[in-house]
């Protein structure tokens, strides 16, 4: 069965190839279709696009929360209830569009738990509407350079472009994936899916650059044992970041640990059919072009 | 059996060695806690204290905790001698207790002042962000945009205005980010948003002595040159004779106009002065010419006054002074000319963002990262055990793991990187590319089942091809990262390639080793 399999994997790459062609441009229309109906290719939250976040820990859950929010600030608000991951309720997180001032939330806190709330028991992160573009602007450019970089990279250690395309596109392909995957759970990119995605890059590479040089660089046994070889080592990576990226998401109570490694793990299973399909089955085009 | 010569011989097993005990020394875990930190020092307090050390003992009164200092001030009234003891580490892990000079506590609205700032002793060396530790971040811009000098200077006029409020070591940076706007990003433990808006819109009340004579106000200061165009600053090498031999000194002067009246009240003070300590640049006034904020003398705010000032009325008066090298020489002058300007600031800053943290919530962020982190260690360590089945492989890749941990802890301690949620991300991140690249070396090195001819050696080169590879793509991947201004997640790309490069460097070569040392036959 497994065999077959192979067998299958090795005379059908091609076939094989508009697979994850076919998920790439399903993602990436949700992405154009996100773009059309509200004007932006993805969510942004406060840090990309300004406002007030407030993380406010309390013992018990208080009563009428969603109406005090909405009362407070009104609709441009957003409601999350931290859990304790080992079971338990924590506290809250709430959005709000505007900028607010320290003493304002503390008021309107105090009026929430029914007591006086100092000031050190709650977290509020501030964002000024252009510093956020600030920010978001900086972030694309910064993606952009990175997936330059790294092509360049690919492209000196391979001396050829064709590896350096594939490698670079496998990656993108993840990107893309991502944030059409993100877009679909409506779940808001941060600073912090920035961190995520380079991280995503980083990881992604090391896959990219275990293949390419399996099936470029070395020339001994058969190209589908090679290959072979190369899918165990991989699988195993692919496994630990699959892993750990869901244990990060179960267990953390933070929220910009939970948004990083929610990118990780939508990532890293994307990455095993860009890896495997998308970028081996572009090298191995490459090969027989070369042969020919 | 293992002979000395070959142990001497397996340098990268030694290098990883030096690695791991550099960086425990570095990170210096399990710091006694007892005592407070002192965060900041102030006027009347001994210069001899100073930010970093550990208080342990006020006026016979032990110090432990913040609780029990506070007890300690309580029972010292102003016009008290103070006598302070503080912890010094002479070796690592040894500490010798020392006595700074008595003092006597004053009054300051009401209270008893005895100018010292402090804090809940570190654990470690680690200096985690403020997420974790609690405090407030600023980024302000400026309403318009500023040359090279006018940042600098701005710069220092609000560390000045900080070392006023008491709190040193305050990180102020000026950033830019890509689109070239410009902003100043300040990080205060444990201050508050009134404490910024303090430090920005206070006006302090600056004053310029001699004697016991007010010579002219913060007001009367009409301008102070920061730019050398269309006014008077420079600084020069000056040729001085000591002992015999001549040395280059850098002499530096600024030109400070102050108004005409206040020009006259400091030639009518100064007429009445005789000389007093010569020397071989000249003679002096008896008396300094001293700068008060709101009635505390700042530190190294007190000026020699040349005779030739003597009756002088000066609208125009030069400061000048000379240091031993070029950069001691800018870096007085401009702190000269922020103390003259501290009254207000040069520009106006307008609030962009602003982060207050919770101390608490941060110790819970802590406390659940730790879980989180162990957890995955745990995961990971499974996951390998279950690849390999065998020990031999899966001990040394868990614990190179922890190895990288610790080093890039030790690393980002010796830089004074601030452990941020972001850097400790990056952290992760390059332990992750790590552990592929350990699997990819072990599987490397394994695989010769079908293909003895090749040897180790061989087989790990061709690992290390890819790991290298994935190593350049992935720090160059986070060069533009780590050059962006305005804090994006900047420690997020520092702590990745600090990981990346000790990795490359010093674990992977080991690891490499000792894959051969163990599957060499």
């Amino acid at each position: 069965m497994l065999e077959g399999a192979w067998k299958y994997y090795e005379k059908e790459y091609k076939k094989l190839l508009l697979i994850p062609l076919i998920v790439l441009l399903f993602f990436g229309g949700v992405i154009v279709y996100t773009k059309f109906s509200t004007g932006e290719f993805f969510a942004k939250d406060i840090s990309l696009k300004g406002g007030t976040s407030i993380t406010f820990y309390v013992d018990e859950p208080l009563t009428g929360v969603s109406e005090w929010l909405s009362d407070s600030w009104g609709e441009d608000t957003q409601l999350i209830v931290i859990t304790n991951p080992l079971g338990g309720f924590k506290g809250y997180d709430f959005r709000v569009g505007t900028q607010l001032s320290v003493d304002e939330v503390k008021a309107q806190l105090s009026v929430l738990a029914g007591r006086e709330v100092l000031h050190d028991e709650f977290s509020l992160g501030l964002q000024g509407a252009s510093i956020a573009q600030s920010f978001f602007n900086d972030s694309i450019i910064i993606i952009l350079i990175s997936f330059l970089l790294m092509g360049l990279v690919a492209l000196y250690y391979f001396k050829s472009v064709i590896p350096a395309v594939s490698i670079t596109f496998s990656t993108i392909a993840d990107v893309i994936v991502v944030v059409g995957v993100l877009n679909l759970l409506g779940e808001p990119l941060s600073v912090a899916s920035i961190g995520a995605l380079l991280m995503l890059i980083g990881l992604s590479t090391d896959s990219d650059m275990l293949l390419a040089a399996n099936i470029i660089k070395k020339k001994d046994e058969g190209l589908i044992n090679r290959l072979k070889r190369s899918f165990k080592t991989e699988l195993t990576m692919s496994l630990a970041a699959i892993t750990t990226a869901t244990v990060m998401y179960l267990l953390t109570n933070i929220e910009m640990i939970k948004s990083i490694a929610l990118i990780l793990l939508i990532g890293s299973i994307s990455d095993v059919l860009n890896t495997w399909v998308l970028s081996a089955g572009l090298q191995r085009l490459y090969m027989e072009w070369k042969r020919k | 059996m293992i002979t000395l010569k070959r142990l001497v011989k397996e340098w990268k097993i030694w290098l990883l060695l030096i690695l791991i005990i550099y960086s425990l020394l570095a990170i210096h875990p399990f710091s006694p806690t007892n005592g407070v930190l002192l965060e900041g020092v102030k006027y009347p307090a001994p210069s001899q204290l100073k930010a970093g050390q550990v208080i342990t003992l006020i006026n016979d009164l032990s110090v432990t905790d913040l609780v029990s200092f506070n007890q300690a001030l309580s029972t010292i009234e102003p016009g008290d001698v103070v006598r302070v003891s503080y912890q010094e580490e002479v070796i690592p892990y040894r500490y010798e207790v020392r006595q700074a000079p008595a003092f006597l506590a004053t009054e300051k609205a009401n209270e008893t002042n005895i100018g010292l700032i402090v804090g809940k002793a570190p654990s470690s060396n680690l200096n985690f962000g403020l997420e974790i530790v609690g405090g407030t971040k600023v980024l302000l811009t400026p309403n318009r945009t500023l040359t090279v000098e006018e940042s600098d200077n701005l710069i220092e006029v609000l560390k000045q205005r900080l070392n006023l409020f008491g709190l040193k070591e305050v990180p102020v940076n000026f950033v830019t980010d890509l689109s070239g706007n410009q902003y100043v990003r300040i990080e205060f433990a444990g201050a508050s948003e009134d404490d910024i808006k303090l430090l920005l819109e206070k006006e302090g009340n600056f004053e310029g002595r001699i004697g016991n004579d007010t010579a002219f106000t913060g007001e009367e200061i009409v301008d102070v040159c920061i730019s050398g165009v269309q006014c008077t600053m420079t600084i020069q090498p000056v040729y001085v004779s000591s002992e015999g031999s001549q040395v280059v000194m850098y002499s530096f002067e600024f030109q400070v106009d102050l108004s005409a009246e206040a020009a006259e009240r400091f030639a009518n003070l100064t007429s009445n002065l005789s000389i007093g300590e010569c020397t071989a640049n000249g003679c002096y006034l008896e008396d300094n010419l001293e700068l008060f904020l709101d009635g505390d003398l700042i530190q190294d705010g007190s000026l020699r006054l040349p005779e030739s000032v003597k009756g002088e009325v000066l609208t125009s008066a030069r400061v000048t002074g000379m240091r031993g090298t070029m950069k001691e020489a800018q870096d007085e002058m401009r702190k000269l000319q922020a103390i003259l300007q501290s009254r207000s600031l040069p520009v106006s800053l307008e609030i962009v963002s602003v982060e207050t943290l919770s101390p608490s919530i941060g110790e819970d962020f802590a406390n659940n990262i730790s879980l989180v982190l162990l957890v995955a260690v745990i995961v990971v360590a499974l996951i390998i055990g279950l690849r390999y089945r065998s020990l031999k492989v899966s001990i040394p890749i868990i614990l190179i793991i922890l190895v990288e941990v610790v080093s890039t802890l030790g690393m980002a301690a010796v830089i004074g990187v601030t452990l941020d949620l972001s850097a400790i991300a990056g952290i992760l991140a390059s332990v992750g590319t790590s552990l592929d690249d350990q699997i990819i070396i072990t599987d490397e090195v394994l695989s010769g089942d079908d293909e003895r001819s090749k040897s180790v050696k061989k087989r790990l080169k061709e690992a290390f091809f890819i790991v290298v590879t994935a190593f350049t793509a992935g720090f160059v991947s986070m060069v533009p990262l780590a050059f962006a201004g305005a804090g994006i997640i900047k420690g997020f790309a520092i702590t990745t390639m600090i990981g990346l490069v000790i990795g490359v460097l010093i674990t992977r070569p080991a690891y490499g080793r000792i894959c051969e040392l163990l599957f060499k036959d």
